[in-house]
């Protein structure tokens, strides 16, 4: 039978156009699951970006806290400490004011940063009497006997605080974080840091144990599959070539008995 | 490196950097659970050749370190704050000072118990003592008169801790009872030194302003004296202990319990004199520090 010309040009437009839909289907489906891929990779790598970033958070918080041996000690790493804020002996309408309830990140210092300390800086010190740290600005400097003296005053108090030696001060301010001071008290309490440090880090020992068992496992599993598949392979080889030599043997088998039958 | 083995070593090194994660935050909670608390007085006992010193009866040493005696009075007294207090014979009936005067104190003084053992010593005497505090400044809200002088409101003035701390110690020496106080000699920073008789009230009324020191601080700040300043018993004290002045503080009797041939015990007892002309509330919040030396003698 012969179609017509125009019969032949709309098959042969539905044909191309069927093709190019199930090629534009095939080429969405692929698009679709390397999105997917892609998806599933990022999310992988998110989820292990924040993991390992937990675990070095816990382990810088821990590290610092280790610092703390005795009562006049801050917590601090690499120089850097932090304290909360207990009163609001420093509140007030200064940029580097802070109040209660906030955390105070502080620079360590040395001989050589006692020496460039000046008024309006921000320093701690330990108040054996309160027993606790104060961190409160500098408004005076003297020298008396060769000694650099620092005479300190809260943003919120009425009068100065009696006159420290310079190397009493232990930290000089750096920055606050409001609000957290509190949250802070209760991780460096025993039973915080128990609960949000201790506590978490078992978690992921647990979870990081089951999944190296799992890989030993599935290690395990892909060993001993390839030790099947080479075995398996080599079976039919000797197979193979047991077959080849009772073949050859039934042929030679043949053979003699036809010479013998001629 | 096939896929499986290398998700088998991350994850063997993930394990490792948690488990190194898991030691050190639990070390870091017992860091957290065992801080020290800064005490304010610290010292260090030296006894000479021959002779042991200890603070339990169980170790013993040639030198007691202010490590030790730090951790003694943190397990004994905790966070320890001394307060201005006052007694009459150097060993018991610690009161408190207050404008209502005198009351019984419960605590706010150091007792430190040292116990000696010896083959050859029969007795320990006291030969050398260092008392200091890092002389600070501070800075008067009031204008009044010091130790030094007329002090104006605002101005700053040298002061020694050490000037108003007492130590005594407490032995046995005759089969009787034996105290002996030592206070800073007046040589040292302006020191106006306090020491009684035990039994002999002074008057540092000064006709009702308190005399100079931390007797007119309180005047010039209250307007009034602390009740008693008119008539002040004080334990007698030595200024001097050294080895041309060396104090008999206790006889060693025949060892029973130690395994050598003497021992015995002595107290040490260290408070802040609220009597003293330098008792302002000020060296409250400052560091004491001591040494005691002592040798082997005959009794």
């Amino acid at each position: 039978m012969h179609l017509p010309p125009i019969f032949e040009l709309n098959v042969l437009v539905y044909t191309i156009n069927i093709s190019i839909f199930v090629y534009i289907k095939f080429k969405g489906a692929i698009m679709e699951k390397s999105k997917q891929k892609l998806t599933t990779r990022i999310l992988k790598i998110s989820v292990n970006m924040i993991f390992y970033l937990v675990i070095v958070l816990l382990l810088v918080f821990s590290l610092a806290n280790i610092q703390v041996k005795k009562e006049n000690d801050i917590a601090n790493i690499f120089g850097r400490g932090f304290l909360s804020v207990q009163s609001e002996s420093m509140s007030g309408d200064s940029d580097d004011s802070f109040e209660m309830g906030d955390m105070v990140f502080v620079k360590m210092l040395d001989d050589e940063g006692r020496e460039d300390l000046a008024i309006g800086d921000i320093v701690t010190y330990f108040d054996l009497t309160l027993r606790a740290f104060n961190t409160h600005r500098i408004i005076d400097t003297y020298v008396n006997d060769g000694e650099l003296f620092l005479i300190t005053q809260g943003d919120n108090t009425p009068a100065s605080d009696q006159p420290i030696r310079a190397a009493e001060a232990l930290a000089l301010y750096q920055s606050n974080w409001s609000g957290v001071g509190e949250s802070l008290d209760y991780l460096q309490s025993p039973t915080g840091f128990a609960l949000f440090i201790i506590l978490p880090v078992v978690i992921i020992l647990i979870f990081e144990g089951v999944i190296l068992v799992r890989n030993v496992l599935a290690l395990n599993k892909a060993k001993m599959e390839e030790k099947y598949a080479l075995e398996k392979e080599k079976t039919l080889v000797d197979l193979e070539a047991e077959k080849d030599k009772i073949r050859a043997q039934i042929m030679d088998e043949l053979k003699k008995d036809k010479e013998a039958d001629l | 490196m096939n896929r499986i083995a290398r998700k088998l070593v991350l994850s063997a090194l993930t394990v490792v950097l948690t488990v190194v994660a898991l030691g050190t935050t639990t070390f870091a909670w017992f860091t957290l659970t065992n801080t020290a608390v800064v005490q304010p007085f610290q010292a260090n006992i030296v006894a000479d050749t021959g002779i042991e010193v200890s603070l339990d009866e169980i170790d013993w040493y040639t030198s007691i370190s202010e490590t030790l005696i730090e951790t003694y009075i943190t397990d004994t007294f905790g966070a320890f704050n001394f307060v201005h207090l006052t007694t009459v014979n150097g060993y018991g009936s610690f009161k408190t000072l207050g404008a209502t005067g005198l009351e019984d104190a419960a605590s706010g003084w150091l007792q430190i118990p040292l116990y000696f053992r010896s083959n050859s010593a029969t007795a320990i005497d006291w030969s050398a003592v260092t008392l200091t505090s890092p002389l600070s400044q501070w800075q008067s809200d009031v204008a009044f008169t010091s130790t030094t002088g007329a002090i104006s409101a605002g101005e700053f003035l040298d002061q020694d801790a050490s000037n108003a701390m007492r130590i005594s110690i407490q032995g046995t020496v005759a089969a009787a009872n034996n105290v002996v106080v030592f206070e800073r000699a007046a040589t040292n920073n302006f020191n106006v030194v306090l020491g009684g008789d035990g039994t002999t009230p002074i008057d540092y009324s000064n006709a009702g302003i308190g005399n100079a020191g931390s007797y007119n601080y309180y005047y010039i700040k209250t307007n009034a004296l602390i009740t008693g300043t008119d008539a002040v018993v004080a334990a007698p004290t030595v200024t001097v202990i050294n080895a041309g002045a060396v104090q008999r503080v206790t006889d060693l009797v025949a060892d029973v319990q130690y395994g050598t041939a003497y021992a015995g015990q002595i107290i040490i007892r260290i408070w802040l004199e609220g009597w003293d002309a330098d008792a302002y509330n000020s060296i409250l919040a400052r560091q004491i520090e001591a040494g005691f030396t002592f040798i082997g003698g005959t009794a």
